[in-house]
């Protein structure tokens, strides 16, 4: 009898995330979708508050890139006011980013991506873990906390605490970096980047040892969108907006704030998440991915020396076009964070970091205001309407797990059909699976502005009777 | 807010405080570091791996959460090293954080978890009145645990 596979989370608060696999009377995958079952409701919950009170309470959206809001918000504000802020404070605001950007990329690959890359999609599961990777290699887990804790030290240096940052505010920041802070984070960065290095030659070595897998796994004919720099560099804090096709052609550069032009939303009835397109395109054709991967593919350079000689490398990877394997995410995302503290250098040496000339002031209050930035997963936009007083009529937000949407359930659909065989299920299969995923990096958490904790269950479906043969439930 | 180095005990109350009682973690530990009994604090949305270097340092580690499924206003139970894999969550449970910080920097704290039942999930900053109640009798609580603990050391 054909059956559904369901990977589904168990959890006490939020909704779920589910990955349904539908299989035929011969074992063989028919489809597979990827559903997040919970609403956002966080644009609602804004509505009646003050657009200066929006960058202390998106953060709460996400306990994992929380400074991303932050500055998205802050930056929604910044064209509320109608504040062009002083360079000192857009330095402070984009070094907050760099942190960001470190600290969550080093924790995606220590944590998530590592241990399928380090023993294999079919290990024991009960060493594919960080635990195992610390018995198996403790000074390359010792690395990754410390370069995690890095990030946070940046954070926390300028916000005071690292998780939630109260920094900031329409029209520049609340507080000045200290040289010795300056100084302190200065002493450690060639370590870190040093550290970074080494999970590139790592992810290399592994793309080399398994380029037939790399080929093939979770390979998507997309668009590609992020932010670039006036030159076309990878940009991660400013910038206009790019769109590329399939093949790498242009199709839009754009100023963030007419998002609304150019980006439309598709809504499915089998997930909460919608689905975010390129409107001239329409839906499907016009969908693009974003986070690590759609940067890279956009972006034409990286301005600093060390990450620019691995985007040469990845941009030979498919003779200049755009590069489509989805594990490439990975090796990706390793770039970006070596980008990320050598731009974090950059700005701890630039002497406008240590100005106190960090706030402008409008006393102008527009209608509306957009913020856009990229966040660890991709594209972030923040977009708030307000009444003549600055109180908040309206909110939407695009978060870069929903720019992702389609790729990740096409994806999921194209890794079950080549690895799944729903006659002779093993952890391993599935567990490829969940590692189209795991490529994504997605923030459920984020994209449906739920609690935090996204676990994930996978349904097993007969394809001719639609019955549940098995779930696999996953914390 | 940030753990000093000062004590050997920390009491970690994660959660969003922006989802109602999915804050009481974070009133926890706030409530505690107010009686001035010699503890440190860390509040924040969710755990993470490199919290293991805060607590590799401590000798008495609460984790202070909401819970939704149980009866009682609060649970406390002692708890040990544990590793499961995450798939693509990036929250991690106090076990598994015990769990690296053991294998990474060889200690062990005694470590308690503290669930509190909350009642109200939805979007909003204030405690439902029963979560606080809930919370005030975990802070006793967890302050006799601190006391007899202290008592012992001497």
């Amino acid at each position: 009898m054909a059956q559904k596979i369901t990977i589904q989370p168990v959890t006490r608060i939020e909704g779920h995330a589910r990955i349904t696999i539908y299989v035929n009377d011969d074992g063989k995958v028919d489809r597979a979708y990827f559903h997040v079952d919970q609403f956002r409701g966080f644009e609602k919950f804004s509505e009646g508050r003050m657009y200066y009170e929006m960058p202390i309470i998106t953060p709460r959206i996400c306990g994992i890139c929380p400074v991303s809001h932050h500055l998205a918000s802050a930056k929604a504000c910044d064209a509320i006011i109608s504040a062009d802020i002083p360079r000192p404070a857009k330095l402070l605001r984009e070094l907050m980013h760099m942190g960001q950007v470190i600290q969550s990329h080093s924790m995606h690959f220590f944590e998530l991506a590592g241990p399928d890359l380090i023993f294999g999609w079919d290990a024991d599961p009960k060493i594919r873990n960080v635990v195992g990777i610390v018995e198996a290699n403790p000074e390359l887990a010792l690395k990754a906390v410390k370069l995690r804790k890095f990030g946070q030290e940046i954070i926390a240096k300028l916000a005071g605490r690292r998780i939630h940052p109260n920094y900031a505010v329409p029209g520049g920041v609340n507080n000045t970096l200290s040289v010795k802070d300056r100084d302190e984070l200065l002493s450690e960065i060639d370590t870190m980047i040093s550290y970074i290095q080494e999970g590139i030659s790592l992810a290399k070595d592994w793309i080399e040892k398994n380029k037939e897998t790399v080929e093939e796994f979770g390979v998507l004919s997309t668009g590609y969108m992020g932010l670039v720099t006036d030159e076309g560099g990878l940009e991660l804090y400013d910038g206009k907006v790019k769109l590329i096709d399939k093949d790498g052609n242009l199709l839009e550069l754009f100023d963030g704030s007419k998002y609304l032009d150019y980006i439309g939303e598709h809504v499915e009835d089998w997930s909460y998440l919608k689905f975010p397109f390129y409107k001239k395109l329409g839906w499907p054709n016009g969908v693009y991915r974003v986070g690590p991967l759609g940067r890279l593919n956009v972006a034409e350079k990286i301005d600093t020396p060390l990450a620019q000689e691995e985007f040469k490398n990845f941009k030979s990877l498919n003779g200049g076009k755009p590069v489509e394997g989805s594990l490439y995410y990975h090796y990706a995302r390793l770039i970006e964070d070596l980008f990320a503290a050598e731009r974090a250098k950059e700005l701890l040496l630039d002497p406008d970091i240590l100005s106190d000339d960090i706030l402008a002031t409008t006393g102008k209050i527009l209608p509306e205001g957009v913020g856009v930035i990229e966040a660890p997963r991709g594209t972030l936009i923040h977009h708030y309407w307000v009444d003549d007083k600055g109180t908040i009529v309206k909110a939407n937000l695009i978060v870069a797990t929903g720019h992702n949407n389609w790729a990740m359930s096409k994806g999921v659909e194209e890794v079950a059909k080549r690895y799944v065989d729903g006659k002779n299920l093993t952890e391993g299969m599935l567990n490829r699976v969940e590692g189209l995923i795991r490529c994504y990096d997605p923030c459920l958490s984020c994209s449906t502005h739920a609690v935090g904790k996204m676990p994930m269950v996978i349904d097993i479906v007969s394809s001719s009777t639609g019955e549940v043969i098995g779930s696999v439930k996953r914390d | 807010m940030e753990a000093s180095k000062e004590t050997n005990i920390l009491v970690i109350g994660y959660g969003n405080p922006a989802r109602c009682d999915d804050g009481v973690g974070e009133y926890v530990a706030k409530r505690l570091l107010s009686e001035d009994i010699g503890i440190d604090i860390l509040t924040l949305q969710e755990l993470g791996p490199e919290l293991c270097e805060d607590i590799s340092g401590c000798e008495l580690i609460f984790f202070v959460d909401a819970g939704i499924e149980q009866e009682e206003p609060f649970l406390i139970r002692e708890i040990t090293p544990k590793y499961k894999t995450p798939i693509f969550s990036h929250h991690i449970t106090p076990e598994m954080l015990l769990a690296i910080t053991e294998e990474l920097y060889k200690t062990k704290p005694k470590s308690y978890l503290v669930s509190i039942k909350g009642y109200n999930f939805d979007f909003g900053f204030e405690l439902t009145e029963t979560a606080r109640q809930n919370s005030e009798k975990a802070i006793e609580k967890i302050k006799e645990i601190c006391m007899n603990w202290q008592l012992q050391k001497r």
